[in-house]
């Protein structure tokens, strides 16, 4: 019985194995090995151990403060000392039983470890310091106030100055006595609704108000920043993906001829890699909506930009959410919906009272998923707008990413994406509790 | 049209009712019609111009066609190295397919048949990696891959194995729950070993859930552009891809032309597979 008892651990083992290490060694391993570096400053240029030392530095330092004998024979195995004989160098290959190999991640890890008990490592332990500097001194990651000056001092006076700008923008940052300076310059014009600048202004007075305008004419304007794009892209996007998706599905749900074509139409451009869909929308933007729309600049503006990214990715995904919403339409009793229309119920009671509650269990599954697939959105984004003009849509995912790979911040970009997958968590995880709780009620 | 004759609560004209419903329908239909024909117009806009010159891209990027030329197709083939990238990405998405089929079959089997706690721990071990975005791990991960020198097309196979099993895992254990035990226990009791009895009776029962784990990940790995990127730069199609459209971004003709080429491969796998990737997908993702 014993016996039997031990085959079933071996075929368990046998089974799951092949499984079990691969995520082990490219998940569950570098998932911890985030965690610690999310508290580090790693830099990833810095090697984890010295590529070489000082001679001075590497006798007093590091083999003068080690009292094993062992260790500091261990170190002079891969520290050795070069020609001109200043300094000690690392050897990456070294001899061993007459066969030159490269020294394992086992043996650089041991000499890790040695370093580190004499005080000398590249990494430094620096506790939350990552954490809080996302919100202290990353002046990109949280929304902000930003003035902006709309006069430039060594600029032309303006013309004419716009009523908005004039009650908005500058009266109210006036004294009274700069007031009516800036009132007896510009005239109030009743017929173009504009304040004209007066003719014939001393050199004296044009110099003033130039100081004036410059200094007190602004605007404060809110930055969206990282974090206030990615609110924005996520709630666009699942409002606008699962509204034409289930749009789309409720067209659909008939028998009309086209049905199943008109499917793979809508279906297609989600088997399209992000790379192309980005690509092509990106001629679309600058070849057809200038002569469309009569603006010019769309990928390039900071205020259509972001508007630009949440057509294209719900042009992308919406087709994927139809599908779904379709197979759940499918679900749903013909005699149901064909009751209610016997009872006189019009196709927007039939809609609102039994299709819709009857929909809540896709509605809870697509819901999940805008809402991970867009705090997680990379790809398109980056081969779209490349998170700019400047960073307006940059989101958490791309600002990761320039962290780590433009930055060389490793450490501070994987404490974001440790509290990115915070974000995930509680975002999706409120989703499903609200939303199973609504199926469970009905 | 419903073949009882009945009377509306308005009291109008059933046949007249009919009539004009019908209308609705067909005009209803028309209209989905034509906003599939807007809906797909950036992808016809791109095979439009793929076979322009730059001078006329720009002129009017909505004219036909002069003439069907495919120096642009040639061009852009040469430029982006396509059989290459084609190839690697073709071996990258076929091995990682099999591997993750063969290795989440296997785990989720024994996590199902063998009810003890561990395997229930395995279970919410691997499921947890669902809601971990990539790039949680993306910088670790890349370190280690450097380590064991896994900085190649081959060597993005057992990553893309480890990331893709969790989601596999987790459709397999859906599936193999529902398998009645009977069969493989009267296999055992014939003296099958645990090996041949999965191999032999249970994975060809796995069939349609294999189709549906095939279709999602061969989408996403032959899609897939972070993990590449960092790995094997300018390798894979859509690397090739990006790296092209970066060089030849003022281009527009060649540029065109070479997503039409990227294009190709998958919407012709769609074209003849789409009812299979449809249902396959909806099935993933109301299972997943």
């Amino acid at each position: 019985m014993t016996g039997k008892k031990w085959s079933r651990v071996l075929y368990f083992i046998l089974f799951v194995l092949p499984a079990l290490a691969l995520y082990g060694t490219f998940f569950i391993k570098p998932f911890v090995e985030g965690i610690q570096y999310s508290f580090t400053d790693w830099n990833g240029v810095v090697p984890e151990i010295p590529l070489s030392f000082e001679r001075g530095q590497f006798e007093r330092d590091v083999l003068g403060k080690l009292r094993d004998t062992h260790k500091a024979d261990y170190l002079r195995r891969f520290y050795v000392l070069d020609e001109e004989g200043g300094v000690y160098r690392l050897t990456t290959w070294i001899e061993e039983r007459g066969r030159e190999r490269q020294i394992t991640q086992w043996e650089r890890n041991r000499i890790k470890g040695i370093l580190k008990s004499v005080g000398i490592s590249s990494i430094r332990f620096i506790g939350l310091e990552n954490f809080k500097n996302i919100f202290r001194t990353d002046l990109r990651f949280l929304p902000r106030k930003e003035r902006v000056y709309l006069h430039n001092e060594f600029s032309d006076l303006p013309s004419s100055i716009g009523t908005r700008e004039m009650r908005r923008d500058l009266i109210p940052h006036l004294s009274n006595e700069e007031r009516s300076f800036v009132e007896s310059c510009y005239v109030f014009d009743e017929a173009a609704r504009i304040y004209r600048l007066r003719a014939g202004l001393e050199a004296g007075e044009r110099e003033r108000l130039g100081r004036i305008l410059s200094a007190k004419m602004y605007r404060d304007r809110l930055i969206p920043g990282v974090v206030g794009f990615t609110a924005f892209f996520t709630v666009c996007n699942v409002i606008f993906a699962n509204l034409l998706g289930l749009v789309l599905a409720l067209a659909l749900d008939t028998r009309i001829r086209l049905r199943n074509v008109l499917r793979s139409c809508f279906f297609l451009p989600n088997v399209l890699s992000l790379i192309v869909v980005a690509f092509m929308w990106s001629f679309v933007f600058r070849l057809i909506f200038p002569k469309l729309t009569g603006i010019d600049i769309w990928l390039g503006s900071p205020e259509l930009a972001p508007v630009a990214v949440v057509i294209v990715s719900v042009w992308q995904a919406c087709g994927y959410y139809m599908v779904i919403y379709l197979a759940g339409l499918q679900t749903i009793p013909q005699d149901l919906v064909e009751a209610a229309e016997v009872d006189g119920a019009s196709w927007w009671q039939r809609l609102r009272h039994v299709k819709l509650p009857l929909l809540l269990p896709a509605f809870t599954i697509c819901l999940f998923l805008t809402l991970a697939n867009s705090l997680k959105c990379f790809d398109l984004i980056y081969a779209l707008t490349g998170g700019g003009p400047g960073y307006a849509t940059t989101s958490i995912v791309i600002d990761i990413y320039n962290n780590a790979y433009l930055q060389n911040q490793f450490g501070y970009a994987t404490a974001k994406a440790i509290l990115l997958c915070l974000i995930i968590m509680a975002v999706t995880g409120l989703q499903l509790f609200l939303t199973k709780r609504k199926e469970i009620e009905l | 049209m419903r073949g009882i004759d009945r009377w509306t609560p308005s009291g109008e004209n059933p046949g007249r009712r009919a009539a004009t419903k019908r209308w609705a329908a067909v005009a209803g239909q028309m209209l989905l019609a034509f906003f599939a024909l807007i809906f797909l117009f950036p992808g016809f806009l791109t095979l439009l111009n793929s076979f322009k010159t730059n001078t006329e891209i720009k002129m009017n990027p909505l004219q036909l066609p002069t003439r069907l030329s495919i120096t642009n197709y040639v061009e852009a083939w040469r430029e982006m190295e396509f059989p290459v990238v084609l190839a690697n990405t073709f071996i990258l998405t076929s091995l990682s397919t099999l591997g993750i089929i063969l290795v989440s079959s296997m785990a989720a089997y024994a996590l199902v048949r063998y009810k003890w706690r561990t395997s229930w721990v395995l279970f919410l071990l691997f499921t947890f990696s669902m809601v971990v975005p990539f790039q949680a791990i993306m910088v670790p991960l890349f370190a280690n891959a450097k380590n064991m020198g896994l900085l190649s097309v081959l060597g993005l196979v057992p990553i893309y194995v480890a990331l893709g099993c969790p989601m596999a895992i987790f459709m397999f254990h859906g599936f193999i729950k529902s398998v009645p035990e009977e069969i493989e226990e009267s296999a055992a009791i014939d003296g099958a070993s645990p090996l041949r009895c999965f191999f032999q009776i249970v994975l060809p029962l796995l069939t349609p859930v294999i189709g549906t784990v095939a279709i999602l990940d061969v989408l996403w790995i032959w899609n897939d552009f972070l993990l590449p990127l960092l790995m094997i730069p300018g390798r894979t199609l859509q690397l090739a891809q990006y790296r092209f459209v970066g060089i030849y971004r003022q281009e527009y003709h060649l540029a065109m032309a070479s997503l039409v080429l990227t294009a190709s491969p998958v919407v012709l796998f769609y074209l003849f597979m789409q009812r299979y990737i449809i249902n396959g997908i909806s099935a993933g993702a109301i299972k997943g």
